[in-house]
């Protein structure tokens, strides 16, 4: 048995050809490319940056997309009803005119009416 | 790990790049389709994430897969290439004519005894790696190697008488 395998053994055996050996070659390249491209860690300051630019871009984009809505300002309206003579008609022009009516910064118009009211003790209206 | 990954099976091609081709050769009966067998398993294997424990039976298990797959794809191209390259003027003193007896009668044996024999003698492996790369037992790799040399042993005897 020994010498018919030693026989066996002395027989040379077929090779691959040079190309398919290049070919191999070029194989495991790629592969140790690809394997170190995939596996290659990521720096800390990498991934927060990435994840700032992330949340920017998100934020920027949602504002492009969503109309802002338009809150409407609360304003308060009061009205003064009293009876006025010529004389507090013609103050209150020129004081709305130079100076806002009791410290407020806000705008304000005084409307005259045509008729002349009664005193709130004789309408009884209280508005 | 990745590159460990690689590199490890890089090396083991270098190291035993003709040992699978002249397997490959044997199993698939072409020099293309082993070639292609060889590159098809390496491609599949890098692709995994890492090497198994027992590498030698592994690789040669996957390397004769793809020889099968390669060999049934090419059933109807001529299929004739011998996994021997008989040199007549450097044989070690070796008679050449008996070296391709040899060959020729080695190629008339079943499957699973040729191969066995080839993975003995040609790739050095144990009847454990054997009977790992054919997902057999020891006993079943070592009866079908034993009698192939049995089968031989005849074959030539009966071609000296």
């Amino acid at each position: 048995m020994k010498d018919l395998e030693r026989e066996l053994k002395s027989i040379s055996t077929a090779t691959p050809h040079d190309s398919h050996n290049r070919r191999m070659e070029r194989l495991f390249l790629e592969a140790s490319h690809r394997r170190s491209w995939l596996s290659k860690p990521i720096p800390l300051w990498q991934g927060l940056a990435a994840c700032a630019v992330a949340v920017t871009l998100g934020y920027l984009y949602r504002g492009s997309q969503t109309p802002v809505p338009v809150v409407p300002t609360e304003t308060t309206r009061t009205v003064y009803i009293v009876p006025a003579s010529p004389e507090f008609q013609r103050a209150m022009q020129g004081s709305a005119q130079s100076r806002p009516l009791a410290g407020r910064s806000g705008s304000y118009v005084i409307e005259l009416s045509p008729l002349p009211f009664d005193s709130p003790s004789e309408s009884g209206d209280a508005i | 790990m990745g590159d460990d990954h690689v590199e490890t099976l890089r090396r083991f091609y270098e190291a035993n790049r003709n040992e699978l081709f002249t397997y490959a050769l044997a199993v698939s009966r072409s020099r293309e389709a082993a070639e292609d067998a060889i590159h098809t398993a390496f491609s599949k294997m890098l692709k995994k994430r890492r090497p198994p424990r027992e590498l030698r039976p592994y690789v040669f298990r996957c390397v004769r897969n793809a020889a099968i797959d390669e060999h049934r794809a090419r059933s109807r191209e001529a299929q004739e290439d011998s996994p021997f390259a008989i040199d007549e003027t450097h044989n070690n003193g070796h008679d050449p004519e008996l070296q391709r007896q040899l060959a020729d009668m080695l190629l008339t044996l079943s499957e699973d005894e040729r191969e066995s024999i080839m993975l003995k003698i040609y790739s050095g492996m144990t009847f454990n790696e054997i009977a790992a790369t054919r997902s057999v037992s020891i006993n079943t790799a070592a009866s079908w190697y034993r009698r192939g040399i049995e089968k031989l042993r005849a074959l030539m005897q009966g071609d000296m008488e």
